[in-house]
């Protein structure tokens, strides 16, 4: 028997050989189990090898892409490049859009909380801040939209000016950093009462015509008093921002940094139609 | 070389080709397709070893081909031996050892291999989860891609494992 087996035994090896994984495929190909660990040692053994290949051929590839094969990459990053700058400008545009949506939805949010006002929405189509000359801004609304000189001008933040020189589709406004621009305010917090006159140049005004004894400190806000004929009471004109009072006098003064910046206004409203108290004069027109 | 020796390098070849395989189709179609690097080597030992260091090591490469599958266990080591024997037959007609006989050999062994997988596959799965024969076409064009490999394979392996020049044809010889 043993000799038999011997003689035979290539035969025997093959047959078993074949014989038993077919089996054992018969066996468990009905019902898989979960991977053995010979599938592990598997996995464990080969995925480094993988892991090396690719990081040879990812590596290879991407020296060729970057570096040799760069056929018709000098045509793409032209027409790359000149999406970019499309893109910029189309994305700047939308960007001014949104900025201009935002001052707009402010300036209606200001309008509709002052229902006493019937405010003319305008755009500044100009501005003359010639040092020489008067602080004005040309809005493009005139005396066909109802327009009248004087008018108060304002913006979502708060006053701007009032109307100076009236054309049937445009207007002057002048500014309240106007040497000739004078606006009764009162302080917010403690009701005392003043002027707010420009000093001819865009930036800071000056408080005048507040007693010595009333109460002022930096940081008060300051509001229309709507006692100089021209604006409404409550609306913001600015901030002290340094009180000079002097050794003697009846008057203490201050600087005051208004409430809207001339320089960056685009969209304003003009109030066409105010509560004014009665009786009150109205506000002189500028000399130039 | 020692038969012994060749076995164990016959098996590390398997394993760097699996490899290799898994990476190259990842790196080149994202496993569209699909390559067989483990056949040449037991093509390789049928044709260059002598019966039980080619049948053992044909089982060997079958059981890291089935554990690298994830299918039922046993299923690529029988048809690696089968393939192993089916190669000793019917290399002796022609000239397998040149590289287009090897290749052309290589091919029909990843067809015949990936045939017989689906055959018995579809005999032991209930009829809702077997394999489609659709299927036929992926393992087409596997055997093409690995035929067309298998020379270089080829001349790797006769460095690395030395042929034991086997000079009489015949499944047993």
């Amino acid at each position: 028997m043993l000799s038999l087996l011997k003689r035979y035994r290539e035969v025997v090896l093959v047959v078993v050989l074949a014989v038993v994984p077919l089996g054992v495929f018969l066996a468990h190909a009905r019902h898989p189990s979960d991977r053995t660990t010979l599938d592990r040692f598997v996995l464990t053994v080969t995925s480094p090898v993988e892991k090396a290949i690719d990081w040879t051929v990812s590596g290879a590839l991407s020296t060729w892409q970057r570096y040799v094969w760069l056929r018709g990459a000098h045509e793409r990053a032209v027409a790359l490049s000149r999406t970019v700058n499309e893109l910029r400008a189309e994305n700047t545009e939308l960007s001014q859009l949104k900025a201009e949506n935002e001052r707009l939805e402010r300036l209606l949010v200001f309008a509709r909380s002052k229902p006493e006002h019937r405010a003319v929405g305008a755009r500044i189509i100009g501005t003359r801040m010639d040092p020489k000359g008067l602080q004005l801004v040309t809005i493009d609304r005139g005396a066909d939209d109802g327009v009248r000189r004087l008018m108060p001008v304002v913006t979502a933040d708060g006053v701007l000016g009032r109307v100076h020189t009236l054309g049937a589709s445009s207007a002057d406004v002048l500014l309240l950093s106007d040497r000739n621009s004078s606006i009764a305010v009162r302080v917010e917090r403690s009701r005392a009462r003043a002027n707010v006159r420009g000093q001819g140049a865009p930036g800071p005004c000056r408080l005048e015509y507040a007693l010595r004894s009333d109460d002022l400190i930096e940081g008060d806000q300051l509001v229309t008093s709507g006692t100089d004929g021209v604006f409404p009471r409550g609306l913001p004109v600015g901030q002290v921002t340094r009180v000079k009072r002097g050794g003697f006098g009846l008057y203490q003064a201050a600087d005051v940094l208004p409430a809207v910046d001339v320089n960056r206004a685009e969209e304003v409203a003009v109030l066409v139609s105010t509560e004014v108290p009665g009786g009150l004069p109205a506000a002189r027109a500028p000399e130039p | 070389m020692k038969p012994l020796l060749r076995v164990p390098l016959a098996l590390l070849a398997a394993l760097l080709l699996l490899a290799m395989s898994a990476s190259v189709t990842s790196q080149l179609s994202g496993g569209a397709v699909s390559l067989a690097l483990a056949v040449p080597v037991i093509v390789w030992l049928g044709l260059e070893t002598p019966v039980v260091e080619g049948v053992i090591g044909a089982a060997l490469v079958g059981v890291v081909l089935d554990a690298a599958a994830g299918g039922p266990g046993g299923l690529l080591t029988f048809l690696s031996v089968i393939l192993l024997l089916g190669v000793r037959a019917g290399a002796g007609p022609f000239d397998a050892r040149s590289r287009l006989g090897f290749a052309l050999l290589c091919g029909a062994a990843t067809f015949l291999m990936g045939f017989g997988a689906i055959l018995l596959t579809r005999y032991v799965t209930p009829a809702s989860a077997d394999p489609s024969w659709g299927l036929l076409g992926r393992v087409l064009v596997e055997s093409l891609l690995t035929a067309a490999a298998a020379p270089a394979i080829r001349w790797a392996l006769d460095r690395v494992l030395v042929p034991a020049h086997r000079d009489h044809p015949g499944i047993l010889r």
